[in-house]
């Protein structure tokens, strides 16, 4: 077959989730005709009646039932996302292996070997995190909580496996745009790419790094959660303030790449070099803005978390540079 | 249907259905994968009786959504080389796919044409079945199936002002 006319395999992955989660969707919400709405209205009410006459008793047993309910429906539909990603990770496992032998050949550069390994480890990871929800489920009969106060369930900390398991992913992101970074300035140094180019791939290290800080800063807040360090309300307003400095340092990352790519573009234009076009400056501007806006809200947190330990409070800003 | 029949229906129709489509626009990728995610999400909204070929409902759900696109909008100049590049002889018509601009020229052609005229060029032509199984398919005799293709290659040549030779 032409390969022009054969479908990428992560769209055909994808789609194929979309058409799964329509199908469920459906399922639950839309195919309720008005007379099956109104009949669930009047068994509902039968069943409240019931409950109400049947006391305390009845009610924790209700509970308990429809806990085991609610138990069966999450794992039955975990059991279908399970059942994608793995035919995701699997796909791309095949594709990596495929791009493997054509490096091996000299067909393709190291470079695309890279992209397809990320791949196939971000979805293995995904695959990993369903994992730890169908473990959490089984052990607390609801759906995951992944809020960083959350309980320990039976022991075992999810929401910090789950930060962990993220983590994978992240260092190998660095990894890569750290290599991509490293060939970017080799070629300018050879006058085989841009200073324009130079500053793109280091500001696609910068937030990438920003990325694998801050899941750093959640995973540490975690622990000192669970150590008694900080209350839930300090937790709650920690996070978001990190969430805050996060936000702000990655529009910085972005403000100073358009502001030099409109630079460039300027330059480009003066010279003839370039058509007239407005998207450089567009693009500046509502980054400026995202900027104030940022650094307005990171301010207000900061005056609202007084009460904060000062290193949770003033943050460590040089800690992603 | 359950999420499993879904999946299983998926995995036998989908990628042999994109290839169907992204031979009709061309390669064009951006469109046939838009086209194919409509079509699916168009099925599970309404899927047909199981009487009906799933390949066959998917694929004209897809193509009458870009003659839908294309019926709407505002008709635009064609590029007297694109319009060389589709050929209306019988052999040689499915080459005006082979790229996104003859495609989309050569279905905007086809959106002007009767449903039934451009089902007929797109399974002959485009598709490469046998006209003995196109008209086992309609309950039509050969000769009136060549008929109806001759007159549906002659109204596509007056959507696209393209002359024709009689065959």
């Amino acid at each position: 077959m032409n390969e022009r006319h054969k479908a990428d395999p992560q769209y055909l992955a994808h789609l194929r989730w979309q058409v799964v989660t329509e199908v469920r969707r459906r399922a639950r919400f839309g195919s309720s005709s008005p007379q099956g709405q109104r009949s669930s209205g009047w068994r509902a009410a039968a069943l409240l009646a019931a409950g109400l006459l049947a006391g305390t008793a009845g009610t924790v047993a209700a509970g308990e039932i429809g806990r085991r309910q609610d138990r069966a429906q999450l794992l039955a539909d975990l059991a279908i996302e399970e059942q994608l990603a793995a035919t995701e990770a699997s796909l791309l496992g095949d594709e990596q292996e495929r791009i493997q032998r054509l490096a091996e050949a000299g067909v393709v550069t190291n470079v695309e070997l890279d992209a397809a390994r990320h791949e196939s480890l971000a979805a293995h990871s995904r695959l990993q995190a369903l994992e730890l929800d169908r473990s959490e489920i089984q052990l607390s009969g609801e759906a995951p909580n992944s809020r960083l106060s959350a309980p320990l369930i039976s022991g075992r900390d999810f929401v910090l496996e789950r930060l962990s398991n993220d983590q994978g992913p992240l260092v190998n992101q660095v990894e890569l745009r750290t290599s991509a970074l490293e060939r970017t300035q080799v070629q300018a140094q050879a006058g085989r790419a841009t200073l324009l180019e130079e500053k793109k791939a280091e500001r696609d290290l910068s937030l990438a790094m920003a990325d694998l800080v801050h899941l750093e800063k959640r995973k540490e807040l975690r622990t000192r959660f669970l150590s008694g360090e900080l209350s839930a309300s300090d937790l709650g307003l920690a996070a978001r303030l990190q969430d805050a400095r996060t936000e702000r340092r990655q529009l910085d990352h972005r403000f100073d790449y358009a502001r030099l790519a409109h630079e460039v573009q300027v330059e480009r234009q003066a010279i003839g070099r370039a058509r007239m076009d407005r998207w450089t400056e567009i693009d500046l501007a509502r980054l400026g803005a995202q900027v104030d806006l940022a650094e307005r809200l990171l301010q207000t947190l900061i005056r609202e978390a007084k009460g904060l330990p000062g290193d949770l409070l003033h943050g460590s800003e040089d800690s992603d540079h | 249907m359950t999420p499993e029949d879904w999946i299983a229906l998926y995995e036998a129709h989908c990628a042999a259905v994109y290839t169907s489509v992204s031979r009709r626009v061309g390669g064009d990728r951006a469109l046939a994968e838009d086209l194919v995610q409509e079509a699916w999400l168009a099925a599970v909204d309404a899927w047909p009786p199981p009487a009906v070929q799933p390949r066959g409902w998917l694929l004209t759900c897809a193509m009458n959504r870009l003659r839908n696109q294309l019926k709407r909008r505002r008709p635009r100049p064609v590029e007297p080389e694109v319009l060389e590049q589709i050929s209306l002889e019988p052999n040689s018509l499915a080459s005006g796919c082979d790229s996104p601009a003859g495609a989309e020229l050569l279905q905007s052609g086809l959106a002007r044409l009767t449903p039934e005229q451009a089902a007929l060029i797109e399974d002959h032509h485009l598709e490469g079945l046998p006209l003995a199984e196109i008209a086992r398919n309609r309950g039509l005799s050969v000769r009136a199936v060549e008929g109806r293709l001759t007159r549906a290659r002659r109204a596509l040549a007056k959507a696209l002002r393209k002359p024709i030779h009689p065959r």
